[in-house]
């Protein structure tokens, strides 16, 4: 599973980064979220899709692999 | 001192933001909260509000953490599969029997798209909400009247003429949507239930909500949000569209393409919010991007309609209805209709899909796509005979009637 954020359509809400600490990081001086491990370890892939699923910009794209 | 804040009634005394960009600085601030619609922190600090009896306390009334936990758990039933659920499991199969039994009945085809449209919607929010499926059309009208009763009431501070009487009936509909259907759903859910949706997911996770009222609020809530702006949206996109087609009669071919439904779905939605506009209390001094400084404790109005015809972001022919228009990066092709930031609409990729959404009919589309592309499947015309007519009394740009005709007895191959 791979993880990306469009960083056009994130509104730095950080929803992502308090689901999924380990995924993704608001970044405070762009005030956007940034991935910080594109590759999902298996145990983080229910985080990921929460946090796709919960982004209120739809911003998070998740592929199966 | 904010008796009024929070109400439309006061809009006139806030600072009003126009600018598309100032809008977005604002709705994705974490230096303001929602003042249009009140928590019970809120209410205790400002005072009640006109829509505390129907969505106190729910979801889109919350602030920070409170916030942050209810979307987290509520955007479960959103996921991409679903949403296909909702679409093409619900909402294609009911719209489809209700064309084809509507074309035997009425063979020259004319319906009232407003009815018709809430009619299948109707029973969508039924399902969102968890009450028992709903499978005949008195049931249907009569939870459709119930939840524009609701809805009235809701967005009565818009109204521009019997706002009290406006609530007064609007607490009848609520009390009778609780007796005749959410008391029967809300009974038959338990700690064991599956979690599908509103009602089950939040008696399903004990601490979600603080009382039994809250939670019927929350049913209330997505009652009416869960379809209300494609409801709206439907005749506008149709009526724009019809008048653009009347000059580009070539792009007839393009309304069997879901992306081409796609971008009048948007189009119809930047031109034409929901309401008016949003309300937000700034928490902590902010400067906008055009240098407007706003500060601690200023209460403002985000004025949706004109910042979602801004010129320096939509051009200069921004007022006018271009299903091909281009929008700069970062822009969203909507506006701010489906509001931004943490609060954006839950439903915003239910009504016109994602970024990834592709023109497979097998995928979801957005039920605002899809209804497009499915109504001029069955050859929507709109009706020479009956010019569609505006609600009345209220600020907001609603549809009372819309008269078309369906020219085919099946929908397209």
């Amino acid at each position: 599973m791979r993880i990306s954020i469009d960083s056009e359509a994130c509104m730095g809400t950080g929803f992502c980064g308090r689901i999924a600490p380990q995924l993704f990081r608001l970044d405070d001086t762009k005030l956007l979220s940034v991935v910080l491990q594109a590759d999902v370890p298996p145990e983080l892939e229910d985080s990921a899709r929460e946090a796709e699923t919960a982004c209120p910009a739809a911003a998070i794209t998740v592929t199966e692999e | 001192m904010a008796q009024g804040y929070g109400t439309p009634h006061a809009v006139d005394e806030m600072t009003q933001v126009t600018s598309y960009r100032d809008v977005g600085a604002i709705l994705n601030s974490g230096d303001a909260r929602q003042a249009l619609h009140r928590s019970e922190e809120t209410a205790s600090e400002w005072g009640p509000g006109p829509s505390d009896a129907f969505i106190g306390d729910s979801v889109i009334s919350l602030n920070g953490d409170a916030h942050f936990e209810r979307r987290r758990l509520e955007s479960a039933l959103f996921t991409k599969a679903g949403r296909g659920r909702m679409e093409l499991d619900i909402v294609l199969p009911l719209l489809r029997r209700q064309l084809a039994e509507h074309l035997e009945a009425a063979p020259s085809g004319e319906a009232d798209l407003v009815t018709f449209t809430r009619l299948v919607l109707i029973r969508l929010s039924g399902a969102v909400v968890g009450l028992a499926p709903i499978e005949d059309y008195a049931s249907a009208d009569r939870l459709r009247i119930l939840a524009d009763g609701i809805l009235s009431g809701v967005t009565a501070g818009w109204a521009t003429a019997d706002r009290e009487e406006i609530l007064r009936r609007a607490l009848e509909a609520r009390d009778a949507f609780a007796s005749e259907f959410y008391d029967a759903a809300r009974a038959a859910a338990t700690l064991q239930s599956e979690a599908k949706d509103i009602i089950s997911l939040l008696v399903t996770t004990p601490g979600s909500v603080r009382s039994e009222d809250v939670l019927f609020r929350e049913a209330a809530l997505f009652l009416i949000a869960s379809s209300s702006t494609t409801t709206n949206a439907l005749q506008h996109a149709v009526w724009d569209l019809e008048h653009w087609l009347a000059d580009h009669p070539e792009a007839r071919a393009d309304l069997g393409s879901f992306p081409f439904c796609r971008r009048v779905a948007n189009e119809a939605l930047r031109l034409h919010p929901t309401i008016p506009g949003l309300m937000r209390e700034m928490t902590a001094p902010v400067t906008l991007p055009s240098g407007l400084e706003l500060e601690e404790g200023e209460f403002v109005f985000l004025d949706l309609l004109r910042s979602a015809r801004d010129p320096e972001v939509f051009g200069p022919a921004a007022d006018a209805f271009d299903p091909f228009r281009k929008v700069p990066k970062g822009v969203l092709p909507f506006a701010y209709t489906f509001g931004g930031g943490p609060h954006m609409c839950m439903g915003r990729t239910l009504a016109v899909g994602d970024a990834g959404s592709s023109d497979d009919p097998a995928d979801p589309q957005g039920v605002l796509t899809r209804l497009l592309h499915e109504f001029y499947g069955w050859g929507l015309t709109l009706d020479p005979e009956r010019e569609p007519r505006r609600q009345a009394n209220t600020a907001k740009d609603d549809w009372a009637t819309f008269p078309v005709t369906f020219t085919r007895k099946v929908s397209r191959p």
